[in-house]
């Protein structure tokens, strides 16, 4: 016999015979016993679609966005204790009333020279 | 119309319930192999029924609508279920009846049904229907074509085509004698 070649009838029909018999068994088993009732009216209303494992997505969601309220919350919290105020700028000399149009830095570059000491 | 203000309504949905409860189980478990999950999703379809009413939307024909509506819970669940945890073993899914008379015939019965499922799991799911309502549910051909709006050659010719499936892998496991 050819290994694809299909089987006799009888052998076949013997190996699908226990192939029922495993199916039926297997399907029994997973019916729910006893059949759950139909749910009473005052009830039916009220009810809601959760399952087993909805419940640890629904509480990751939670948490994580718990963390990131409580992570911003500190970080404004502690901002100002940890970033300096700005200081003006007026130290800067070159910067100091310049205009856009640059000539005023080179005032500030004028200033600053100073003329070579002799030796 | 207000559902809960309709008694008739009332009887009518315990009505529905008893006639199609089973077969909208059978549709969801065919799609999760998780019998408690098709449980819950059985009753959340006949739970929107309900809300359907309630919000006074008539549903022409409840049976398909019910069969609608579980399939679409069980896909949804099962595309949320797995980007969350992955396929789901099949231990879990395992529980056997307390009636055997010895933890061995248990143990062998969670074996065999483990390995079923493994095998049903490689099948379509529209084979998966198939072998649900006849097995689980005992419908004949002409019912199940019925249910699922397909012809019953095709029936026939799928239940042909999974169960030839199955003796081929379960042979592998020797569930079902090699000669």
């Amino acid at each position: 016999m050819k290994p694809n070649s299909p089987l006799p009838e009888p052998e076949n029909h013997a190996k699908l015979q226990a192939v029922d018999r495993a199916l039926a068994e297997f399907f029994h088993s997973q019916l729910p016993s006893p059949w759950p009732e139909c749910p009473e009216p005052t009830t039916r209303s009220s009810r809601t679609f959760a399952t087993a494992s909805d419940q640890p997505r629904n509480s990751g969601r939670f948490a994580l966005a718990a963390s990131v309220a409580l992570l911003l919350g500190l970080g404004l919290a502690l901002a100002p204790a940890i970033i300096p105020n700005p200081k003006p700028a007026a130290a800067d000399k070159f910067t100091s009333g310049a205009t856009a149009n640059g000539k005023d830095l080179l005032k500030g570059l004028d200033s600053d020279r100073t003329e070579p000491k002799a030796p | 119309m207000n559902a809960e203000s309709t008694p008739g309504r009332d009887h009518e949905f315990a009505a529905l319930y008893d006639r199609h409860s089973r077969t909208v189980w059978a549709v969801a478990y065919a799609r999760r192999l998780d019998s408690e999950l098709a449980r819950d999703i059985m009753q959340e379809a006949f739970l929107r029924l309900w809300r359907e009413w309630e919000t006074g939307h008539e549903i022409l024909n409840p049976k398909a609508w019910l069969i609608r509506v579980a399939r679409n819970l069980a896909e949804d669940m099962a595309k949320s279920s797995f980007r969350r945890n992955g396929t789901i073993p099949a231990e879990r899914f395992s529980g056997v009846l307390s009636t055997w008379p010895s933890p061995i015939a248990q143990l062998e019965l969670k074996e065999r049904n483990e390995q079923v499922r493994e095998v049903l799991n490689e099948l379509p799911v529209g084979d998966r229907d198939i072998l649900t309502l006849k097995y689980a549910l005992d419908y004949d051909v002409e019912t199940i074509a019925e249910l699922l709006g397909i012809q019953v050659t095709a029936v026939h010719m799928r239940l042909s085509r999974a169960r030839q499936r199955m003796a081929e892998r379960l042979t592998t496991y020797g569930q079902v004698n090699q000669s």
